[in-house]
Parts: C-alpha cells; sequence; structure tokens
C-alpha cells in the first residue's frame, strides 16, 4: 500500500513538472510570439489636423514622431504652440507601448489657449511623465496626450 | 562466534540478492526465528507453526547492525545512522524499535537476548544465535497467505523518498517561476489600459465609430455627435471611415483615409453645434 502512496506521489510530482514545464515553454513561445521588438516601430510617424478652442478660434495642429533605436523623438504644433520631446520606447508586448519622456520642451504657448490643451503639452514636455501607445491600423495613438501618428508611407526616408 | 560473525558479514555484503537467514533462539524455549534481513522479517516457528513478523525497514536494519557484531557493544549513535540513514530521529525511535524486537523475540522482561548497557549501547547476547541453515527466499516469496501482498520491500522506501523529494526539488521552483510568470503578466495587463468600449453604424457608404471607456458616456457621446456624424457622411464623397470620440471636454474626430493616414478634427464641447462645413469636409478625405 505504502508503495503505491509512493509511485501515486512520484506519479503526481512528475505530472506537476512536465505540466509546469509544458506551460513554461507555452508561455515563452506566447511572449515571444506576441513580443514586438521596440526596433519594429523604427520610421516616422506623423497626422494632421485641426482644432476647434472653445473661444471658437481654428488652429491647425500637427503631429510628427520618429522612432529609432528604442527611442522617439516628437515634435506637436498647436498654433503657435510647438512641443518637442525625446525620450525611450519602454516595452512592445501585445503591440502596446510605452514613451518615457526625458526632456521636453514647449514653445510659442499663448494665453488664450484652452487649459486642457496646455495640460496635454505640458504633461508631455515633463520628464518622466509616460505616454501609452494604443495601435489603431497603422496608426498610434497616444493616450495620455491624445496625439495621433500614422505611419509615414517611407518611414526610411528621413 | 566467528563463525556467525562470517555469516553475517557475508550478509552484510549481500545486500539481498541471495537471501540467507539467520536462526535466532527466543524467549520461548519452543519458538525459534529466522530472521530474513532482505525482507525485513522475521518468521516465528513454534510447534511446526510459521507466523511471519514484518520488522520495517528500522526495526530489520537495527537487528542486522547489531548481529553483524553479536557479543559486542553498539553506540546508540551507530544503531540510529544504521536503522535510519535517510534521516534524522530522535532517541525514542530507537528506544521503541528496541522495544519492538523485545516483544517480537519474547524477550521484554528477561531482556537477555538484546542487552542494555547503560550509556554505552545495545548488544545482541550471541548464545542465542543459532546455526544458519540457508533458508532461501523462494520459500517464502510466493506465500500465498500473505495478507500484505502490497508490502512493498522496505529497502524501496529510502529510494522513493528521495525520488520525491527530488521531484519536489524539481517542481517546487518550476511553481514558483510559474507563480512569477503569472504576476508579472498580471502586472503589464494591469498596467495597460483597458480595452475601450466601441459602437458602430453605417450611414450610406460611411462607416462611424463611437468609442470610450464608459458605457454610459458612450450612449452620450453617440447621442450628442449623431447630427454631425449625420453631416459629416452627407459630405463624404465615398466609402469613409470616421472614429469618434471625447476626452477632457473634447471631441475628437479622426477621418480614416484609404492610403492608411488620417486627419484630425478637435473642437471644445461648446463648439459642438458651431462647427463650419469648411473643417468637416477638410477632415475627409
Amino acid at each position: 500500500m505504502r508503495a503505491r502512496e509512493h509511485r501515486g506521489v512520484s506519479r503526481t510530482c512528475l505530472l506537476i513538472v512536465i505540466g509546469s514545464t509544458l506551460i513554461v515553454l507555452l508561455t515563452v513561445l506566447g511572449l515571444w510570439l506576441n513580443f514586438k521588438s521596440r526596433s519594429t516601430l523604427d520610421g516616422r510617424y506623423s497626422a494632421n489636423g485641426q482644432m476647434q478652442l472653445s473661444s471658437g478660434q481654428v488652429i491647425d495642429v500637427a503631429h510628427t514622431i520618429l522612432f529609432s533605436d528604442g527611442r522617439f523623438y516628437a515634435m506637436t504644433k498647436q498654433g503657435d504652440a510647438i512641443l518637442e520631446t525625446s525620450g525611450s520606447i519602454e516595452y512592445g508586448f501585445l503591440r502596446r507601448y510605452r514613451l518615457r519622456v526625458e526632456e521636453g520642451n514647449v514653445t510659442g504657448l499663448s494665453g488664450d489657449t484652452d487649459n486642457e490643451l496646455v495640460f496635454n503639452l505640458m504633461y508631455g514636455r515633463h520628464r518622466g511623465s509616460s505616454i501609452r501607445l494604443i495601435p489603431f491600423r497603422s496608426c498610434l495613438y497616444g493616450l495620455e496626450t491624445r496625439q495621433v501618428y500614422c505611419a509615414v508611407k517611407q518611414p526610411t526616408a528621413l | 562466534m566467528d563463525r556467525m560473525t562470517k555469516s553475517t558479514e557475508n550478509h552484510a555484503a549481500d545486500t539481498g540478492a541471495t537471501l540467507a537467514c539467520l536462526i535466532l533462539r527466543t524467549g520461548r524455549a519452543d519458538c525459534f526465528a529466522h530472521f530474513y534481513p532482505s525482507l525485513y522479517q522475521l518468521m516465528l516457528i513454534r510447534d511446526g507453526a510459521e507466523e511471519k513478523v514484518d520488522l520495517g525497514f528500522s526495526g530489520s536494519r537495527l537487528l542486522e547492525r547489531l548481529l553483524q557484531e553479536p557479543g559486542e557493544v553498539v553506540s546508540r549513535e551507530e544503531l540510529m545512522s544504521h536503522a535510519w540513514s535517510d534521516r534524522v530521529v530522535g532517541q525514542g525511535s530507537l528506544n521503541q524499535q528496541i522495544y519492538t524486537l523485545r516483544q517480537v523475540l519474547a524477550d521484554e522482561k528477561s531482556r537477555e537476548i538484546i542487552q542494555t548497557l547503560p550509556r554505552r549501547g545495545y548488544m545482541l547476547n550471541p548464545s542465542f544465535i543459532g546455526s544458519a541453515p540457508g533458508a532461501t527466499e523462494p520459500a517464502m516469496a510466493p506465500d500465498p497467505a500473505d495478507d500484505r501482498p502490497d508490502t512493498p520491500p522496505a529497502h524501496q522506501e529510502p529510494a522513493q523518498t528521495e525520488t520525491n523529494q527530488r521531484s519536489l526539488l524539481i517542481a517546487l521552483p518550476v511553481c514558483l517561476a510559474l507563480l512569477g510568470g503569472a504576476l508579472l503578466v498580471y502586472l503589464y495587463l494591469m498596467s495597460q489600459p483597458s480595452e475601450p468600449l466601441s459602437s458602430q453604424m453605417k450611414i450610406g457608404q460611411t462607416t462611424i465609430t463611437y468609442v470610450d471607456h464608459n458605457e454610459q458616456h458612450l450612449q452620450q457621446l453617440t447621442h450628442a455627435i449623431q447630427p454631425l456624424a449625420n453631416r459629416m457622411a452627407a459630405f463624404a464623397a465615398g466609402p469613409t471611415d470616421l472614429i469618434f470620440a471625447t476626452a477632457s471636454g473634447y471631441y475628437e474626430v479622426l477621418c480614416l483615409r484609404a492610403d492608411d493616414s488620417v486627419r484630425s478634427l478637435m473642437f471644445h464641447e461648446s463648439q459642438l453645434n458651431r462647427i463650419a462645413d469648411a473643417q468637416l469636409q477638410a477632415c475627409l478625405p
């Protein structure tokens, strides 16, 4: 009887080990298949549009970002205000990326810009702030700063 | 004595492949015990009747060690390390096993067979050792009367225990690694924005998608933006995709073009009914 118990315990342990190993392998495989290297982002992305402020004033908006070797360099133009930032791309699992701002600067900000827009610009320039990018089609959407970036047709032609 | 020592030495060298038996006199004049070390058993023979007694691994190893040097004192430490080589036990375990052996050998009262030497150890009285006729296992192995058919040879216990411990040693870090991995994935997923809710409608060739993370806000957005969406659909010259969202007091419209480019239109919520046609047309492809 005791031998059977031992055999049972041993078999259970063996099954646990085999099962765990399989799960680990499948997890690693899944991660590997889903992980997008930061370099796959490399290239230039941009989008243009318009913005109508609470005052009724219409201004042009342009977003441009360049991804290169795990880093990003971005410029947003809202009317006369220009935000330039740079930093690192943190990870790319399941096509989700996060930008970590390391340097940023805003110029040309006028006093009649809406507070929400000023906040977005200020947040985007602050060292250490993170911007999560949500992909859609061939574009990326900056969740915190409401910026849109779409792949430029020839991203390598800088 | 020399002969018995030799006999037991031969047995000690023999790990059970060829099974020998040692005969011991017991505390009863009419009872003899055949000790099968490799089976960890004693066969008590009284008036021609046989009674099998399983000593277990530790009990058998204890008796075996005493039989290796009959007439010599074997220290308690030596006995314990021999009988429980795979684990550490207390003095009580040794006392219990000695008591059990004495009971089996009908020696619990007189204590003449296994003698206690205070502060020194135990000694097996050589005068109780009989001859070793070389009884063999086949006489015992096929015994149909064996009431414990599943009892394993006790010498498998330590090996089996070791195997189990090894399996556990492997399984434990694997399980911990899995738990750690699951925790990391969970934390990663928690750090990600949740998938937004969306509703879609089609007006002519224009596909309109409303996006928000809150069901109620999504309904409000759909209701509020509907007139504007109708206007834009009316301006669309061909198949067009529009995405509407809202954030921080601003409405956002993304006009998706066939070449995968996007034009955006953002406006303050107070401007919802003041958007000029030219702006809508500028957004559309």
